[in-house]
C-alpha cells in the first residue's frame, strides 16, 4: 500500500494582503498547506530559513526587499528551492532573470484566477518532485 | 486701409525710424566651430542606440511566450 502523499507545505509572499488570500485558496484546492504568508521580501526570505516549505510563491514588487531579490538569496540559501514567481512584471527581462536565478515558473497575475488555478495545478508534480527529493535527501 | 508706411513713425521696439528699421532679425556672426559633443550625427546615433535598448529592455511577453521559454530551457538543460 502506499504512504499517504502528505501535503505541499507552501510559503506565499505578496505585500497585497487580497492577492496572498486568493493564492491561498488556490494552493488549498490543490491540496497544498501555507505554511507562512511574507508581506515582503525579507520576510519571505527569513520564513523560507525558518520553515523550509516544499514551494515558495512569490510576488516581485515588494517592499524592503523586491522578490527576484528574495529569489536569489533562497536560492543561494537552498539550491533545491522550488519558487514560483507570481508577478504582473511582463518584461522579458524579468523572466530571464528570474529564471536565471532558479525560479522554475513564472506565473502573470494578469490571467485569470481560473488560469492561474491551471497554471499552479500545471506546476504541482514538479513541486512535489522537488518535494520527494527533498524529503529523500 | 491704408497701407503706406509714415516715413517719420517710429519702431516700437528700439525707438528709432522705422523706416530704417530691418524686417527681420540680424544676421549672426559665425560662431566658432561647433564641438564634437553636439555634433548632431552623432547625438542622432546615440539617440538611435539608447532606442534600441530602450525597446529591447521593454519587450512584453505573455504567459504563453513565458512556457515556450521555460520549456525551451528545460529541454536546453536536459
Amino acid at each position: 500500500m502506499d504512504a499517504p502523499v502528505r501535503p505541499i507545505r507552501v510559503l506565499v509572499a505578496d505585500d497585497e494582503p487580497h492577492v496572498r488570500v486568493v493564492v491561498a485558496a488556490i494552493v488549498k484546492s490543490l491540496g497544498g498547506d501555507v505554511v507562512g504568508q511574507a508581506g515582503d521580501g525579507e520576510q519571505a526570505v527569513e520564513l523560507y530559513r525558518e520553515l523550509r516549505p516544499d514551494v515558495a510563491i512569490l510576488d516581485i514588487n515588494m517592499p524592503k526587499l523586491r522578490g527576484d531579490e528574495a529569489l536569489a538569496r533562497i536560492t543561494a540559501l537552498d539550491p533545491g528551492a522550488v519558487v514560483v514567481m507570481m508577478t504582473a512584471q511582463d518584461a522579458i527581462d524579468s523572466v530571464t532573470d528570474c529564471l536565471d536565478h532558479g525560479a522554475r515558473h513564472y506565473i502573470l497575475k494578469s490571467n485569470r484566477a481560473e488560469e492561474i488555478l491551471a497554471l499552479l495545478t500545471q506546476c504541482w508534480p514538479d513541486v512535489r518532485a522537488g518535494a520527494l527529493a527533498r524529503e529523500a535527501a | 486701409m491704408n497701407l503706406m508706411v509714415d516715413r517719420f513713425a517710429k519702431c516700437p521696439h528700439c525707438g528709432g525710424p522705422l523706416a530704417n528699421a530691418q524686417a527681420g532679425p540680424p544676421e549672426r556672426e559665425a560662431g566658432p566651430a561647433p564641438d564634437s559633443r553636439w555634433d548632431i550625427v552623432e547625438l542622432l546615433a546615440e539617440a538611435s542606440r539608447d532606442k534600441a535598448f530602450d525597446e529591447t529592455t521593454r519587450v512584453r511577453v505573455t504567459q504563453q511566450d513565458i512556457q515556450k521559454l521555460i520549456d525551451k530551457r528545460r529541454k536546453g538543460h536536459k
